[in-house]
């Protein structure tokens, strides 16, 4: 088995950026539930999918952080710890079930992509879903 | 520090007091016994939290909700399977995923597929288990220096280097405190006592104690995100939980509201069955499930979290004992962490006036045996 992690972030900051990810999880579950009624079944079960997606991905992060090596922190932590805290506070905000439908699925995307920068090294991905989940905060 | 918790400490150091007062023993080597035994008993509590990281995979899949499976749920799946490190799971899971299609596939597909990937976690368990070994068999050699028993860290070397090799193969990284780990093994390495005046033990024990500081220093610190990731991976199992349990129940109730409201329309009169908390019989059972899910995860917290406290504890003790015993401070890595009143900060001060050796060891062995005992109670609650 090798797990390699490049130097751009420290097994810390992703356990963190893993929390802040179930921290969104637990937001979209209490809208959910807020707006229980009037969502439709297939958005239901849509944000529903969704959100156990977040947690469960988180889960992974938080797992793949005991089996890496702890590295350097770098320039790549402060753009990923924006992504996460920008998600955290427009989720907050928003009270369509379409314009959580679009943002819980790119928080996903980052989230998963972070995963795959963990056991990859690679983190292109993760950049672009990150600056994704930024650019679609800002228009919340 | 309140006036019970004051009572609650000197009642809990009863025993121990006892034991360091009664009997031929030096009193100093006998309460660095028992603090290092205390810390010791974390030792067989440990694999329980290393095992239930794998376990904690398999709970949190169990709790995905069953329903659709996306194209961009199997891309993703074919992603994240391909970057599997175990080769004969990833092959399995791979074929699995290639035969799979999005509307033919079983509502539990996907919840199956996660249940499966938790599989590469199945040696997590071990090798975590192995790194964190290796602090208690450090403080197991601490111990045994304060005891009347002959001492050769041969065997401690053995044990220690088996522990470390084990769980870099299992994890297969390089450890990343090899560096601290190479300082030890190498202390360890160089010390066979056999000789054995209490006078000789403590000078030995302070040489160990101070000789090893800066590199049981990073160890501990290097330890600790493993439980942090411990206590993380069951925020995400608590989320997929309530979710699982929550919605259930608020289907169950929205279903049931709409069934009664449709017999009431058409049959007045006839009894609403709805608890006294507004919850129908299935819905109720379900409560109860959640509850009693969560009272098991509250306990599997509880007790990562007295082990990351027990670390820093023995941490802040690793420190404050180097910090007293050094006798310059170019014997340190952290002297700049070192209290002010430190001998080897202040020499020339009353306040840091040294005691010595022995009422040294004793006084820092019964506060830290007294700050242990309670994070040990609770790591005992763990359940499997």
């Amino acid at each position: 088995m090798e797990r390699t992690m490049s130097e751009s972030l420290s097994k810390e900051s992703l356990i963190e950026i893993a929390e802040s990810i179930i921290e969104l999880a637990r937001k979209l579950g209490i809208f959910l539930e807020t707006n229980f009624g009037n969502l439709t079944d297939t958005e239901f079960t849509t944000l529903h999918f969704l959100q156990a997606r977040l947690a469960s991905t988180a889960g992974d992060l938080a797992r793949q952080a005991a089996t890496i090596e702890q590295t350097g922190i770098k320039d790549l932590q402060d753009q990923l710890e924006k992504a996460t805290a920008e998600a955290l506070r427009a989720i907050q905000k928003i009270e369509q079930s379409k314009q959580m439908l679009t943002f819980a699925a790119a928080v996903l995307d980052f989230a998963v992509s972070l995963s795959m920068g963990v056991t990859t090294g690679k983190w292109t991905g993760v950049v672009t879903a990150g600056s994704k989940v930024v650019q679609l905060a800002a228009t919340i | 520090m309140n006036a019970r918790k004051k009572f609650a400490l000197a009642i809990s150091a009863i025993p121990l007091l006892a034991l360091v007062s009664g009997c031929n023993d030096s009193v100093d080597l006998q309460a660095v016994r028992a603090f290092t035994a205390k810390a010791s008993e974390a030792s067989d509590r440990f694999p329980l939290i290393a095992d239930d990281f794998y376990a904690s995979c398999v709970r949190g899949a169990d709790y995905v909700p069953i329903g659709q499976f996306s194209q961009s749920d199997i891309d993703a799946a074919v992603e994240r399977v391909s970057k599997i490190p175990d080769e004969a799971l990833r092959t399995q899971l791979q074929g699995q995923l290639q035969a799979l299609k999005p509307n033919d596939a079983s509502p539990f597909a996907y919840r199956d597929l996660r249940r499966q990937e938790c599989e590469q976690y199945a040696s997590l368990g071990r090798a975590l288990n192995d790194r964190h070994q290796f602090l208690f068999t450090y403080l197991k050699t601490l111990g045994d220096l304060a005891s009347d028993q002959l001492v050769d860290y041969s065997a401690a070397v053995d044990t220690l280097g088996g522990s470390v090799q084990q769980a870099a193969v299992t994890l297969g990284t390089k450890p990343a405190d090899a560096e601290a780990q190479a300082g030890i093994f190498k202390f360890i390495a160089t010390k066979i006592f056999t000789a054995i005046a209490d006078n000789y033990r403590r000078d030995r024990l302070k040489e160990y104690l101070v000789g090893n500081s800066g590199a049981v220093d990073k160890y501990i610190q290097f330890l600790q995100p493993d439980v942090v990731a411990y206590l993380t991976a069951l925020q995400s199992e608590d989320t997929l939980l309530s979710s699982y349990y929550r919605f259930s129940i608020l289907s169950e109730y929205q279903a049931r509201q709409r069934q009664l409201a449709s017999v009431g329309s058409s049959q007045p009169g006839q009894p609403l069955r709805i608890s006294s908390r507004g919850l129908t019989e299935p819905a109720m059972n379900m409560d109860r499930r959640l509850a009693d899910a969560k009272a098991q995860l509250q306990r599997r917290t509880e007790a990562g979290k007295s082990y990351l406290t027990m670390l820093k504890i023995l941490q802040a003790a690793n420190v404050e004992f180097a910090c007293k015993l050094a006798d310059q401070p170019a014997q340190l890595e952290f002297v700049e962490r070192c209290p002010k009143a430190s001998p080897v900060v202040e020499a020339n001060t009353k306040a840091a006036a040294k005691l010595p050796l022995d009422r040294t060891l004793q006084t820092l062995a019964v506060k830290y045996y007294l700050q242990l005992k309670p994070e040990i109670i609770r790591l005992n609650n763990f359940q499997e």
